[in-house]
């Protein structure tokens, strides 16, 4: 009656999906249905409620020509950069910064860089906004104490990005922190102290040991950060509202707009499925080039 | 055990199938009210609705404020289980009607012979009338003009005649307005900036109040929006001009410091202007402010915001909802605004009676100076409205800084305003 499963085999697969059911349905239910759906509408002409219009690829040419999603594409991969190119790098550097054994209070340190990652956006953008506040702000105040010009931080449109990064970067790189914290520590010891023997300096040690160790970590760091900056909304709905002058509509932001505020819920879910291609996209390029510097051990 | 199992299982059926028909029994119905606002006009809200209950008792109103209303209220729509009852601004409206999400109200009014629709101050009720057939969708609750809030020890210490006054003795254009902010406006240390601004203002978000008192016709149809005016472009030089030229009010930066009626609570400006709601922050400042009109220039102008209770088409109970806005909006209701004090009512009756007029008596405010017959109504509301408005703070941006002139930026606005209409 089981064929070549077996009574008992299917008794544990039967349980086992069983177990997993209510996980896998609300999966499907939440995440599944809704994507399907959304990738469907895209196709649509709709307001969010009310009769759905046939458009064809009507949305998906109106975005290609629309001068502010492409403002908001361009801004939103200026973002990315940012938080790739400096984020990451800062992360590691306070992951072995804190990895040290001579380092006291390592524990506490760690707490405190964490500390941001598990606070509100909400609470966080309201402080950052008193922080970046241009006479009495508490960043430009240590901008002057080193002799700089004091910036108009979310109110000029070259300044303003760079303050989202600024902010993102503080929030979001104690989580990447822990994240490589966890990848020193699974580099087997006697590496370091072999090469120690054999003269490297600390240098050497960094560079031939813990970076292609490291590499795995660093790779899953980059996707999930790439992918997390990509969908940046809050520091841009909160702190600036897109502004000044676009300069931080990012693609999420644009999204929302269209979609809850000017009442275009089929172009904004073509914008979804975009942003989806885009970040399939950069996922795969990772994967292809990985094989150039990821090392497993 | 199977007894017992199937003794659960009966009592579990027999509830399933009871209760229901128990709650029919007690005729109790409950409906839902939507709404936005903070936790005192929540607190407001019950209020009325204890006053509601007294008349229906059998009626139950459950509140819904969500943080973010008009996502909340679209996703709810469209899952087909919108509240009963919800307010809805007049812009939102047309958007709402046209998208069929809303009951016609009008069987009912016609069924309500005490409803007495010329009571209505005129135009707030045809803010949410179907634009052909003429039935009702909304009833306005509240409504609310912007004003003058001004600091009065600042005014005497100055030795300048109130706002009030000054209107009386026609002398309160925006022009004589600039000179009285320019004598308000103070260095009081000697140290080259303003500790003092003669008026402080949400300009980037709120220069709309300027426009058609300066004779601009900005808005002619839902599908004609004209700002590249001669008129236009001096309303919007003027305002600007108030910060960059004459330093008679904090630029875009001082505003990011602090918001426009923190400047005026703080003391740190002499007026201010915004609609009624701001007398609900106001009212407990540590000293005495009053209201008057809004200055005027070519035409008298100023800008009206107006709310109304609407009905979900898919409300269960349309009866109850019925009761309850008509309830709202009747002359018990609209008394119980008027007694709140952070808006208009909507009916004249209740707005010409002390219930209005001398609403926060501890006050002393001139109430009345809402009721003055400047504008008749809400503005009209052009199709793509979100998305022009968006445009135009953008491309208005570089006139607040200084880096542009208002007749510059107004080409290209007119442009992105044009491109956008003409989409279907």
């Amino acid at each position: 009656m089981f064929g070549k499963l077996g009574r008992y085999k299917y008794k544990q697969w039967f349980w086992g999906y069983l177990f997993v059911l209510p996980v896998m349905a609300g999966f499907f239910l939440f995440m599944i249905y809704p994507m399907i759906s959304g990738i469907a509408l895209s196709f649509y002409k709709w307001p969010g409620i009310g009769p759905k219009e046939w458009a064809g690829v009507a949305n998906y040419l109106k975005m290609f020509n629309d001068a502010h999603f492409l403002r908001a594409v361009g801004n939103t991969v200026y973002y990315t950069l940012g938080i790739l190119v400096l984020g990451i790098p800062l992360a590691l550097f306070w992951a072995i910064l804190l990895n040290q054994k001579f380092l006291k209070g390592r524990n506490f340190f760690r707490l405190i860089y964490f500390l941001p990652t598990v606070t509100m956006m909400a609470a966080v953008s309201m402080v950052w906004k008193w922080l970046l506040s241009p006479n009495y702000g508490l960043v430009n105040y240590f901008l002057g104490l080193v002799g700089l010009p004091k910036v108009n931080w979310l109110l000029d449109p070259k300044w303003a990005m760079p303050g989202l990064i600024l902010m993102s970067i503080w929030k979001g790189t104690g989580f990447n922190m822990v994240i490589f914290l966890a990848g020193l520590q699974g580099i087997p010891k006697t590496y370091y102290e072999a090469a120690e023997i054999d003269g490297a300096t600390a240098w050497h040690r960094f560079r031939y040991i813990t970076l292609p160790l490291l590499s795995p970590t660093t790779f899953f760091v980059v996707i999930t950060t790439m992918i997390t900056s990509f969908q940046i909304f809050q520091q841009a709905y909160i702190l600036t509202e897109g502004g000044p002058r676009e300069a931080t509509t990012t693609i999420v932001f644009y999204i929302y707009k269209n979609a809850f505020e000017w009442f275009k819920m089929g172009y904004s879910c073509a914008q979804s499925v975009f942003l989806l291609l885009i970040l399939i996209l950069a996922t795969l390029i990772q994967w292809r080039i990985q094989r150039r510097w990821v090392h497993y051990a | 055990m199977d007894w017992f199992r199937k003794l659960i299982v009966g009592t579990i059926l027999a509830t399933m199938v009871l209760l229901p028909g128990l709650t029919l029994y007690g005729e109790q119905v409950t409906i839902s009210l939507m709404m936005w606002g903070g936790a005192v006009e929540e607190q407001e809200v019950r209020g009325y609705l204890a006053a509601f209950n007294e008349v229906y008792p059998d009626i139950q109103v459950e509140i819904i404020r969500p943080a973010d209303y008009w996502p909340k209220l679209m996703s709810m729509i469209a899952a087909g289980t919108p509240p009963d009852v919800f307010y809805m601004g007049f812009p939102e409206f047309v958007t709402y009607h046209e998208l069929g999400a809303l009951l016609d109200l009008q069987p009912f009014v016609d069924a309500t012979p005490d409803f007495n629709a010329i009571d209505f101050f005129p135009g707030t009720l045809d803010a949410f009338r179907d634009r052909e057939t003429g039935h009702l969708y909304g009833v306005p609750k509240d409504w609310s003009t912007y004003v003058v809030y001004y600091n009065v020890a600042m005014f005497e210490e100055a030795g300048l005649p109130t706002p009030n006054e000054l209107f009386g003795y026609g002398q309160w254009s925006w022009y004589d307005f600039l000179e009285v902010a320019k004598a308000l406006t103070q260095d009081t240390d000697g140290d080259g900036q303003v500790d003092v601004y003669g008026f402080a203002y949400n300009f980037p978000g709120r220069w709309k109040l300027l426009p058609p008192a300066f004779g601009a016709d900005w808005v002619q149809a839902p599908d004609k929006v004209v700002v590249d005016t001669p008129e236009f472009a001096e309303a919007i030089q003027f305002l600007a001009d108030l910060a960059l030229v004459h330093g008679v009010m904090p630029g875009v930066t001082e505003l990011a410091e602090m918001s426009a009626p923190d400047w005026f609570a703080n003391q740190k400006a002499a007026m201010f202007i915004v609609g009624r709601w701001m007398t609900m922050k106001f009212k407990t400042l540590p000293f005495e402010w009053d209201i008057a009109p809004v200055p005027y220039y070519r035409d008298l102008y100023t800008w009206v915001d107006l709310v109304a209770y609407c009905v979900a088409r898919d409300s269960q109970n349309p009866e109850a909802a019925w009761n309850l806005v008509n309830f709202l909006t009747g002359p018990q209701g609209q008394e119980l605004v008027a007694q709140a004090g952070h808006a208009i009512p909507t009916r004249m009756s209740v707005a010409h009676s002390p219930a209005f007029i001398e609403a926060l008596p501890e006050l002393g405010i001139h109430n009345s100076v809402h009721l003055l017959p400047i504008t008749t109504g809400p503005i009209t509301v052009f199709n793509h409205w979100g998305e022009v408005w968006t445009a135009i703070n953008r491309g208005l941006e570089p006139v607040w800084t200084g880096e542009k002139t208002a007749a510059e930026v107004l080409p290209e606005i007119q442009a992105e305003i044009d491109r956008i209409l003409a989409e279907d």
